[in-house]
């Protein structure tokens, strides 16, 4: 700044005329700041420090912190050392939650749209009126339609959801799609067609563990990612397939650069070794499982040699890897992971992972994989309303959805006969297929979807093929996102509700299931910044607009609108929330001082869970009630009732790449890019290529290039390393937003969703993230 | 261009104490209703424009059009009201993935977070002066159009206090720093940002001219009735 001569810095302001300036005075009522007596008021707290116990919210995992408050201030998240899921760690996602209400990007006031959609004109406007809104077009859609279902409801997980669920039962809509199918749907049902349930593995006891495909070092998963590392018995051997050489791998006893798709195959054979030799565990067999006969039979083909013709890893590695595994059991450990949206024949490919554990007895028991147990909370009594006119969910409805419009989904051969066209077999009623239901929705199959409600999830940069999310959206004639910054499908809805922040908020209580099960909760370390509500009074704010429309309840039994009235109106939404969690502990003594203390409790003196399903009785969720080689169920619904060997349906041709997808320890999917701390880690993301590769389209590092699929295209500098095979390409999702306001990541780097193709798992109805094929040429 | 990063932000004074060698020799209290007056318009330029605040702008803005011919160097058109409060929410509340000119003042003076130390500094000047935001506002202290009310409301209080004995010392010593060291290097940091981002002139023209204002108003409050001729020190008392 110039330090102007104050004499002629005051000459324009002595030059103006003063008469009518000096005659006015604006109205009272315009004043945002009030006299509070003539003495201090409000005075700030001066030396205050407190350490407020909570969980995390930066991704899945539900981390212990302790929040340092200073003057009202969160100063620092620090882990919280006693909680038992996050063993005392805190990573660089949680640390930087740190920045989220401080955050200049947030949202911070309820916010309408004035402009067409995507144009970014917007207005404010009182929450009294965004709940009014949205129960007026919920409302309309009902009318219209006369169908709830027409309007979609869309989440990710997080302790609110429960509240949002209340909304979504409120209003009627069986259309739900949740994140699992972006996810982690195959892996739960491929071991869930084994044992009936999805488990945990015991890494923190284990004596030897195999990973396929799972980067624990940096996708990160609490106990387990800090258990491998940190708590692992002396002497643990670890073995991981990777296509990359992940920071996994490098921790690895022997990492092994499998070829893409073909995990199946190590594992079929090393079952083939195991079986063979009779080193399987033939008590374990035959106390508690069905169908060995039909499994000895069929792994007879998949020699370590035909494995080694498959995979490209030696048939010598393969058969010491089995007897290593075998040697080891039960303490052996073929590790569930999470993420598996990979494959179309991704479900068998888990199935065969969970009957390798199986046959060797690694089940219910230390060092192996165990089923995650649970602590009890008190659920609230409530019955949400039935609703006559509610249609069945569209992605279950629809007639030839798969057959048709995902043609991709029916090509894997061994699949064969009885495949489902309509709908996925194995449908999740909550979770829904963000695949076959954005499908279904831009087809009108079979009714037309009309609305949409998406509470913190970001289907626009999250669902491959971006292309046909923001078509799906054209189709809404409402959407409603609720969530805490502008998110690119924030962009284009109609109404954006900000959300508070984890760290400003109360979230209820949840039992966070596992081999050491806790109880978890969030109380606010600061007073809430802005004019943000959390899903629980959005909840009831919109349900309680939508109770003055009569025409949304005249398709239910009215003693049904008075019961919900008082049981979930009166007896929940309208008390404080602390009242809600407390009710949830209440048969846990001292559980609600626990919680506030601790921020988590657990029982049994916190001691790890083995053995409930190996007790004498006990039943598994089979068809069988035992565990299952041979799946019963996939007989009835004309699948392949073992996980037969599923030969790769369409291949990569000359010059092209099977892309991969993966993430690093500091980002959560495309949620987190925009974080400063974060983004001072990591500023855009890099195409890995391998040297050779590289070397023959003079390619070097720092180089861009265009990766292309038939969905698109995208520009990304080249990162050339001998750490991927030579047929695979990578880069980890959350840059090149393609709208200019991301700023820290507006082209820097390159979206994943923008080129991956929109493939099927037509079983579990999971999206398959590494069937898309590409080219890559020097820019 | 000022370096805001590095404003002494425990010196009260800042720069601005540089240069002070004359008082004006008639304080005429009609001036510090103008000064008043113009900070308090400025605050309605850069407050969200609901109803009133629109009909607030649209009918003073004639009565303004010296103030900001003089500084900004014409009198903006005032959009129509969808259009304005679209333009402020982008430029000011929300856009996709970052606000073009955010108008917290911490943010620009400490590390690029709300709520630094600089804010807790202003509340417990707010705070020592007798004001507090009203609780039903749900903003931050540091929000520029609060800053300006804040500074309308202190020159009322240095102006009304000529005569005391203890002469709105206090007032007086806020009014400086509140705009040296806060306005000022919000509205010096978010004019590029107006200026690129800005879809219509009334930003632009408004932004520039509060820059321009308060640039000038280091002389100007020697013309305030009752403002100290020490107000400057920061050990005045």
């Amino acid at each position: 700044m110039a330090i102007h001569d104050k004499k002629i810095s005051r000459r324009k302001f002595l030059g103006l005329s003063t008469g009518a300036l000096a005659g006015m005075m604006f109205s009272p009522g315009l004043s945002t700041l009030v006299r509070a007596g003539s003495g201090p008021v409000d005075p700030v707290p001066a030396g205050s420090r407190q350490f407020i116990a909570s969980n995390c919210a930066m991704c899945v995992n539900k981390c212990g912190i302790i929040g340092e408050v200073v003057d009202g201030k969160l100063r620092k998240i620090n882990p919280n050392k006693k909680h038992l899921k996050s063993r005392g760690m805190l990573c660089a996602k949680g640390n930087a939650g740190a920045a989220l209400p401080y955050s200049s990007d947030r949202l911070k006031t309820p916010l309408l749209r004035t402009g067409e959609r995507g144009e970014g004109k917007w207005k404010e406007i009182s929450w009294d009126e965004a709940f009014k809104y949205v129960a007026r077009n919920l409302a309309d859609l009902k009318k219209e339609y006369k169908n709830r279902s027409t309007v979609a409801f869309a989440s990710t997980e997080g302790f609110q959801e429960e509240f949002y669920y209340y909304l979504v039962n409120s209003f009627g809509s069986l259309n739900t799609v949740r994140h699992p199918t972006l996810c982690l749907s195959s892996n739960i049902q491929g071991w869930s067609s084994v044992f009936g349930v999805y488990p945990d593995a015991d890494l923190k006891n284990a004596e030897f563990v195999i990973m396929l495909g799972s980067d624990r070092a940096q996708a990160l998963i609490t106990p387990d990612s800090v258990d491998f590392q940190r708590y692992k018995p002396k002497g643990q051997k670890l073995i991981v397939l990777d296509p990359r050489f992940t920071e996994t791998g490098a921790k690895a006893d022997r990492w092994y650069p499998v070829k893409p798709r073909t995990d199946q195959a190590f594992v079929l054979a090393m079952m083939h070794v195991i079986i063979n030799e009779n080193r399987y565990d033939k008590t374990f067999v035959e106390t508690y499982t069905h169908g060995f006969e039909q499994l000895r039979e069929m792994v007879q083909e998949y020699t370590p040699q035909w494995a080694e013709g498959k995979c490209e890893i030696p048939a010598a590695e393969i058969v010491k890897t089995a007897r290593e595994f075998a040697d080891h059991a039960p303490r052996s450990v073929i590790y569930p992971g999470r993420r598996s949206s990979f494959y179309t024949h991704e479900v068998y490919v888990r199935q065969t992972y969970a009957i390798l554990a199986a046959i060797c007895g690694c089940w219910d028991t230390k060092g192996g994989v165990v089923p995650k147990s649970s602590i009890d909370l008190d659920a609230h009594n409530i019955v949400f309303p039935f609703f006559m006119e509610t249609r069945e969910r569209m992605d279950k409805e629809a007639t030839n959805l798969l057959k048709d419009v995902v043609p991709s989904a029916v090509q894997c051969p061994m699949i064969g006969t009885g495949l489902p066209t309509d709908s996925c077999a194995f449908l999740s009623e909550k979770d829904g297929s963000w695949i076959s239901f954005r499908e279904a929705v831009l087809n009108d199959n079979p009714y037309p979807v009309r609305g949409f409600v998406c509470f913190k999830q970001n289907p626009v940069q999250a669902v491959p093929n971006t292309a046909k999310t923001l078509e799906m959206l054209k189709k809404m004639e409402f959407i409603c996102v609720i969530d805490q910054q502008m998110s690119d499908t924030a962009w284009y809805a109609d109404i954006v509700l900000p959300h508070t922040t984890y760290l400003e908020g109360w979230d209820p209580a949840h039992s966070l299931s596992g081999i050491w099960p806790v109880v978890a909760f969030r109380q606010p370390m600061i007073e809430k910044m802005f004019n943000t509500k959390t899903m629980f009074e959005i909840a009831g704010g919109v349900i309680h607009e939508m109770l003055k429309i009569d025409s949304l309840w005249d398709d239910i039994d009215p003693a049904d609108l008075t019961t919900f009235k008082k049981d979930i109106v009166e007896d929940v939404l309208d008390k404080p929330i602390q009242d809600f969690i407390r009710h949830q502990v209440k048969s846990h003594p001292g559980g609600w001082e626990q919680l506030l203390k601790e921020g988590f409790f657990t029982t049994e003196g916190g001691r790890p869970r083995y053995g409930y399903t190996r007790k004498p009785g006990f039943r598994f969720k089979t068809k069988t009630g035992r565990i299952e080689f041979f799946n019963e169920r996939y007989k009835s619904a004309g699948l392949f009732p073992l996980p037969k060997y599923c030969e790769p349906e369409v291949l990569p041709e000359k010059g092209e790449y099977r892309f991969l997808v993966g993430r690093t320890a500091w980002n959560t999917h495309t949620s987190t890019q925009n974080n400063p701390y974060l983004w001072e880690i990591q500023k855009e993301n890099a195409l890995w290529i391998h040297t050779d590769e590289a070397g023959k389209m003079g390619i070097r590092s720092g180089d861009e290039v265009i990766v292309k699929s038939h969905i698109g295209a995208q520009r990304i500098k080249a990162y050339v390393t001998e750490k991927i095979r030579p047929d695979c390409l990578f880069y980890v999702n959350g840059w090149g937003r393609h709208s200019p306001w991301m700023s820290r990541v507006y082209k820097t780097g390159a979206s994943e969703a923008e080129i991956l193709d929109d493939v099927l798992d037509s079983i579990s109805g999971s999206a398959c993230m590494h069937e898309t094929f590409v080219t890559v040429t020097k820019a | 261009m000022i370096h805001h990063n590095r404003l002494p932000v425990n010196n009260c004074m800042g720069d601005w104490g540089q240069n002070i060698v004359e008082r004006p020799a008639a304080p005429d209290q009609s001036h510090a209703v103008v000064l008043e007056n113009c900070f308090f318009f400025s605050a309605l330029l850069f407050r969200y424009p609901d109803d009133a605040v629109y009909h607030g702008i649209r009918e003073n803005l004639q009565t303004f059009s010296d103030f900001l011919s003089a500084y900004g160097g014409q009198v903006p058109q005032v959009p129509p009201s969808e259009d304005l409060q679209a333009e402020y929410v982008g430029l000011f509340v929300n856009n996709k993935g970052f606000v073009p000119a955010v108008p917290y003042a911490a943010y620009h003076i400490d590390d690029g977070r709300l709520m630094g130390d600089s804010y807790d500094r202003l509340r417990q000047t707010m705070a020592e002066t007798g004001f507090q935001l009203d609780p039903s506002v749900k903003e931050l202290e540091d929000h520029l159009t609060i800053l300006l009310e804040y500074a309308a409301t202190l020159v009322r209080s240095v102006a009304g206090s000529e005569g005391a004995d203890t002469g709105g010392h206090f007032e007086a010593r806020a009014l400086v720093e509140v705009t040296g060291n806060y306005i000022q290097p919000v509205i010096e940091a978010i004019l590029p940002g107006i200026d690129q981002y800005a879809t219509l002139d009334f930003y632009r023209i408004a932004a520039r001219a509060l820059r321009e204002f308060i640039r000038d108003t280091a002389g100007i409050y020697e013309i305030i009735p009752g403002f100290p001729e020490n107000a400057w020190s920061k050990k005045a008392e």
